[in-house]
């Protein structure tokens, strides 16, 4: 039997998800130079660029635990969809500077997941850049950074390059709740100065530098409805929306089947099968942790988890999601702060 | 209806006779075919088992193209399976020569589907040690090159 030449090689290598392949430098000369190529780096993302979308996403409260608990399924990394506990990266991303009280903000870029941070002594705002996957953080100071500048939209606010990474900052003022993941995109329930309720959607993985990374969606019903909430979770590939009347509860707006919803204040999760309106209400599917953490979830991880703690029931009115989008590479961050390290 | 035939010669210098539609799978063959009428071609490079092997999944393959046309959406998930089996038969050394001929001869879906499955046999390999073993390929590191390759790609995933 021959070798395969490079180029054989690169074909079949490419095929692979990042996790496989970064773990094989150590076969030969040959594939650490094939996996490091910048041919290969394309050839990799061109064949990668249709398969299906990541879903990764991290949950911890305000009163954050020593844990965050991320649930991630993503083909092109080779990541299976379990809901695991990632305490290392809580660490590094919550404690790296234990000065750090209050989390201000988080923030998602591409490619990688930026936290913004608000010292509560100087006044000094810090961004840790951090990739999960390979438990990478560095710590930016970000006095320099600019400042809120608007765009026409009223909506987000610029977008710079730091250390080779861009940074997008999107004004936490105008966004409510949490971002959902989907479809490479991050989704964003929004409202413009006149109060006008809109999804903002971010691409991350556009490679233009436009606007048309950044879309506002006006929901079509703004004239009928006023008086109401809104939410939205994924459901398959869609972003499906909920007007919440305030006295009539959830009312469903969507026909496409079969999503789940958590009720903050009932603690329950609810499983609606939107073709046939039934519903199942999960109270029950608690699992109990040695750590005192107990996690809620169901048979469909990428619809929803939850964490509760039995004893702290704060937790569960702060929890919250942290969604984000994974890079399409394993771009390597410089100057890494290694965990255990604060 | 009597179909034109062309003759590849393997090394071993065994001939084959091939429907022409069937070779023409082949964008390599298909072109000398053009180039060079009436004339049997030697594929030097290519054992007789390999050569075989080749023209059995171009065979297959042109089958179901004839047939093809708006009723082919059935088959072509039959082809599918059939390709998995095809390559899931043949042994490791034999299946990289097969590559390498689906490469060599130009036949873009069986090097997609050898390449498919070469990568699903790295997949499944634990680490590279096994990968060396399954491939046949050679540690050409330095204890000290592995080491600092190691501390470079701690990934905890």
């Amino acid at each position: 039997m021959e070798s395969l030449t490079d180029y054989l090689w690169t074909m079949v290598l490419a095929r692979l998800p990042i996790k496989i392949f970064t773990g094989f430098k150590l076969v030969s000369k040959q594939w650490k130079s094939i996996l490091e190529s910048p041919f290969f780096r394309n050839l990799f993302m061109s064949v990668h660029q249709n398969s299906a979308s990541s879903s990764w996403s991290l949950m911890g409260g305000v009163y954050i635990g020593p844990e965050v608990v991320a649930h991630y399924q993503c083909d092109t990394w080779g990541l299976n969809g379990r809901v695991e506990a990632y305490s290392d990266v809580g660490l590094i991303l919550i404690q790296a500077n234990p000065k750090v009280k209050a989390i201000s903000t988080l923030y998602v870029a591409n490619p990688v997941l930026i936290h913004a941070k608000k010292s509560t002594v100087k006044e000094k705002r810090f961004l840790y850049v951090a990739n999960p996957v390979s438990q990478e953080c560095m710590e930016i100071c970000i006095d320099p950074l600019p400042s809120w500048c608007e765009t026409d939209e009223d909506l987000w606010t610029g977008d710079g390059v730091l250390f080779g990474y861009k940074v997008i900052l999107i004004d936490k003022f105008y966004f409510q709740g949490n971002s959902i993941s989907l479809n490479c995109n991050l989704h964003w329930l929004a409202g413009n100065s006149d109060n006008d309720e809109a999804v903002l959607s971010m691409d991350f993985y556009a490679t233009s530098t436009g606007s048309d990374r950044c879309r506002v969606t006006p929901f079509p019903d703004l004239e009928k409805f006023t008086k109401l909430r809104r939410a939205c979770t994924p459901c398959q590939v869609f972003l499906m929306y909920m007007n919440i009347h305030f006295s009539e509860g959830w009312q469903l707006m969507s026909e496409i089947s079969p999503s789940y919803f958590w009720g903050k204040e009932q603690e329950h999760l609810l499983s609606i099968n939107l073709h046939n309106g039934k519903f199942v209400i999960y109270s029950n599917q608690l699992e109990s942790r040695s750590d005192g953490l107990t996690m809620t979830h169901v048979n469909d991880l990428r619809a929803m988890i939850s964490l509760k703690s039995p004893t702290e029931m704060k937790y569960v009115e702060q929890a919250y999601l942290l969604p984000f989008v994974l890079p399409q590479w394993l771009y390597r961050i410089p100057n890494t702060v290694r965990r255990g390290i604060s | 209806m009597s179909k034109k035939m062309i003759v590849l010669k393997s090394s071993e210098g065994v001939s084959f006779v091939v429907e022409e539609a069937v070779a023409r799978q082949s964008k390599i063959i298909s072109f000398l075919v053009e180039e060079f009428p009436d004339r049997e071609l030697p594929l030097t490079n290519m054992t007789s088992e390999i050569l075989r092997k080749t023209i059995e999944y171009c065979k297959k393959h042109v089958v179901e193209d004839d047939g093809g046309g708006d009723s082919s959406s059935s088959s072509s998930g039959d082809l599918k399976e059939w390709d998995v089996k095809f390559v899931a038969e043949i042994d490791q050394p034999r299946l990289m020569d097969l590559l390498m001929a689906a490469n060599y001869l130009d036949i873009p879906s069986l090097l997609d589907v050898t390449c498919q499955k070469v990568a699903d046999t790295i997949a499944a390999c634990n680490d590279e040690k096994e990968i060396r073993a399954t491939f046949n390929i050679e540690n050409d590191f330095t204890e000290e090159e592995v080491e600092a390759i190691r501390m470079e790609n701690q990934y905890p995933i």
